[in-house]
């Protein structure tokens, strides 16, 4: 979600996010514990000087190396200095003063953080980041926000405290995908030490300093945890940081993020004009619009495999009677089959904001926001489905539902599980159970639960393809094609298999047959894009670059005569 | 997603990026500079400036804006969508020099690097 809300938002989503951050961060500074235990920090320090003497030297030979670049950070920090050389406990004026005693070290700091990024990029980025800014803003500004971070990361003791909101820092950098270089020299070590190695390098020289022993704390957390897993720091960190963001999305900060999702929820929902971002798009021209009869027409076209007439009856019926559940929910049913997930979720949607607790609408919207990647909403139409479900209810009514979304693929699968338990040959429960191993790409699992599935219910198709889609995804295309054929055997105007199978071959790298595949395909719904781009890179990889610009055309007519099956 | 090889997923990019004009004007208008992907320490230069949008093998002609650096395997998991970007980056996987700003736009990259997947 984040991913997706910075491509629609851009950077400066991005930055309002790290500004929000970062002034939610400023704590008073008469806040600060009075004595801050310098026992620990200490220790620390000496506990990582020892292994790492020759650091000293590989930190100044750095800042020789990038030497004519003394770095923004030094800059930021003596100005910090001057301008709030009366804070006496924090971090940011322990390391201005320690900066006086030992300039070369501080250098070295400065120089290994550059890396082999200029100091100039750096603070381009922050810039960008609206972390810092060195030109764009007052030197007061910049001063401000550098102690506020420093007073934030020395006000409170609890390394608990410290190190969730030290993780949504880091999480909200990574979020926004500010990536920065590490350190080369110690990437096998764990990061506590790195880390540790950094300051010892700086504190090498005699200092009175006395580092805040939250920081110390929080070194100390992130050394026993390397040292506990024994392993590379990077997973352990990975680990400790994946848990930290789920949480963070039920934080505080978030809650305009909820208040947004909601409303776009609400929009999605809602009776808006068709046209809008996220809505239906009807066809244009709908000859079935003056037809009275285009529900029962659009059943008749549908259930005869004629899926692109059927979705013209479809949407007719939808605009004339906005209220038709049944119409829409049919709707999205056809664009499924036609391979248009997006306009199937837009039809599903208004199927279910008038009829709610409609359990077919429920499973093909997850179904569907499966293929469109967005795993949370899938997990909660097939939880609602499973809970809503007359004759499930009651066997997982007892299942608590985890205080944390990210706990949601396990509570799903569990609840299928257990409503599997009691009522073990439900086609449709098996169904949904294959689906959600497939989100969780637990394909084996996925392929076996469709196979139950298909033995209780033989006939139908989109199972086969479900199937069939499922190996294809977990790199086993071959054994893909049966299960296609099969689906389009039984429903030979089943255009999502056509494209499944063009699919397939190209993974086969037979792309002879696999733009075949692709123009029948279109044949049946030509307006789907995604396919057309399919069809016009297999003519690329298999050398018919002679058809491209009768695929710029979208010519179908004579793709198929060119390219028959 | 048959093609379980970085260099098959980099030559099928190259296609695309030949074959399709959006494509290739999307990317150029969000990433406008060179991006250079290591792999299994092979170069492939992807020069996204403005006007161009082509994928080549080998060193760029001039410095690049960002440089990645990853192994095949990590490369082909991080394009089918298997490992995030960041959850590689902070498993020391995925090494990134240059721009930090333009590596956040990294994953238009990816998924037109990607396979289509099968729809259920």
């Amino acid at each position: 979600m984040a991913r997706q809300m910075f491509a629609e938002q851009g950077g400066q989503f991005a930055d309002a996010q790290v500004g929000a951050l970062l002034s939610s961060l400023n704590i008073d500074p008469t806040t600060l514990p009075p004595s801050l235990g310098q026992a620990s920090w200490d220790n620390i320090y000496s506990g990582a000087a020892g292994p790492q003497a020759g650091l000293t030297d590989h930190a100044a030979n750095q800042a020789m190396m990038h030497g004519q670049q003394p770095g923004a950070w030094v800059d930021d920090f003596a100005r910090l200095q001057v301008a709030d050389g009366t804070q006496s406990g924090g971090w940011a004026g322990e390391f201005s003063a320690r900066q006086g005693a030992a300039q070369p070290a501080a250098e070295a700091w400065a120089g290994e953080f550059a890396g082999e990024v200029p100091a100039s990029a750096w603070v381009d980025d922050f810039q960008s980041a609206g972390v810092a800014q060195r030109e764009g803003r007052s030197e007061v500004e910049a001063v401000e926000q550098s102690r506020r971070l420093a007073d934030t990361l020395a006000a409170n003791k609890d390394p608990k405290f410290q190190n969730s909101q030290f993780l949504k820092f880091i999480s909200k950098m990574s979020r926004g995908e500010v990536i920065l270089e590490g350190n080369k020299a110690t990437e096998v070590t764990p990061a506590a030490s790195e880390w540790t190695r950094e300051f010892t390098a700086d504190a090498a020289a005699p200092s009175a300093a006395h580092g805040p022993s939250p920081w110390g704390e929080e070194f100390a957390f992130f050394q026993a945890r390397a040292a506990g897993t024994g392993g590379d720091w990077a997973d352990a960190f990975a680990e400790g940081v994946a848990g930290e963001w789920a949480s963070e999305f039920a934080g505080p900060q978030t809650e305009d993020w909820q208040a947004e999702y909601d409303a776009e929820l609400e929009r999605l929902h809602g009776a808006q004009a068709p046209s809008a971002h996220g809505g239906y798009v009807m066809a244009e021209n709908n000859p079935f619009l003056s037809d009275t009869d285009s529900m029962a027409k659009g059943w008749d076209l549908f259930k005869r495999g004629v899926l692109t007439e059927a979705v013209l009856a479809l949407e007719a019926e939808c605009q004339r009677s906005p209220n038709n559940a049944e119409a829409w929910r049919l709707l999205g049913n056809v664009q499924a089959e036609n391979d248009d997930d997006q306009q199937a979720i837009a039809a599903m949607n208004r199927a279910l904001a008038i009829d709610p607790s409609n359990l077919e609408t429920l499973l093909s919207l997850g179904v569907s926001h499966t293929n469109e990647l967005d795993s949370s909403e899938a997990l909660q139409y097939l939880g609602q489905w499973v809970s809503r479900h007359p004759t499930h209810a009651p066997v997982v009514a007892g299942i608590q539902r985890p205080a944390d979304a990210s706990q949601s693929l396990v509570h799903v699968t569990s609840l299928l599980e257990a409503a599997l338990a009691a009522n073990p040959r439900d086609a449709d429960l098996h169904t949904a159970l294959g689906v959600v191993h497939n989100l969780a790409r637990r394909y084996d699992e996925a392929v076996q639960a469709f196979r139950r599935a298909l033995e209780l219910r033989p006939q139908d198709y989109s199972l086969w393809n479900k199937l069939g889609a499922t190996l294809a995804n977990s790199s086993q295309s071959r054994d893909a094609v049966p299960a296609y054929r099969k689906a389009l055997e039984l429903k030979p105007n089943y255009m999502r298999a056509w494209t499944n199978m063009g699919i397939s071959y190209s993974n086969l790298a037979d792309y002879d047959a696999s733009a075949r595949y692709y123009v029948r395909a279109l044949s049946l719904n030509s307006r789907a894009a995604a396919v057309w781009s399919y069809l016009r890179t297999a003519l690329m990889c298999g050398g018919r670059t002679d058809l491209l610009p009768v695929a710029q055309a979208e010519d179908i007519q004579r793709l198929s005569a060119e390219l028959p099956l | 997603m048959a093609p379980q090889k970085a260099s098959e997923l980099l030559e099928g990019l190259g296609k695309r990026l030949e074959s399709e004009e959006e494509l290739r004007k999307s990317l150029c208008a969000s990433i406008k500079s060179v991006v250079v992907f290591v792999i299994d320490k092979e170069e492939w230069t992807l020069d996204l400036r403005p006007g161009q949008g082509s994928l080549s093998k080998g060193s760029p002609a001039e410095k690049a804006d960002l440089t990645l650096t990853i192994n095949g395997a990590n490369f082909v998991q991080l394009v089918n969508g298997k490992l995030g970007a960041q959850q590689a980056f902070f498993m020391r996987k995925l090494k990134i020099s240059g721009s930090m700003g333009l590596a956040m736009k990294l994953q238009p990259i990816l998924d037109a690097a990607a396979e289509p997947s099968a729809k259920l």
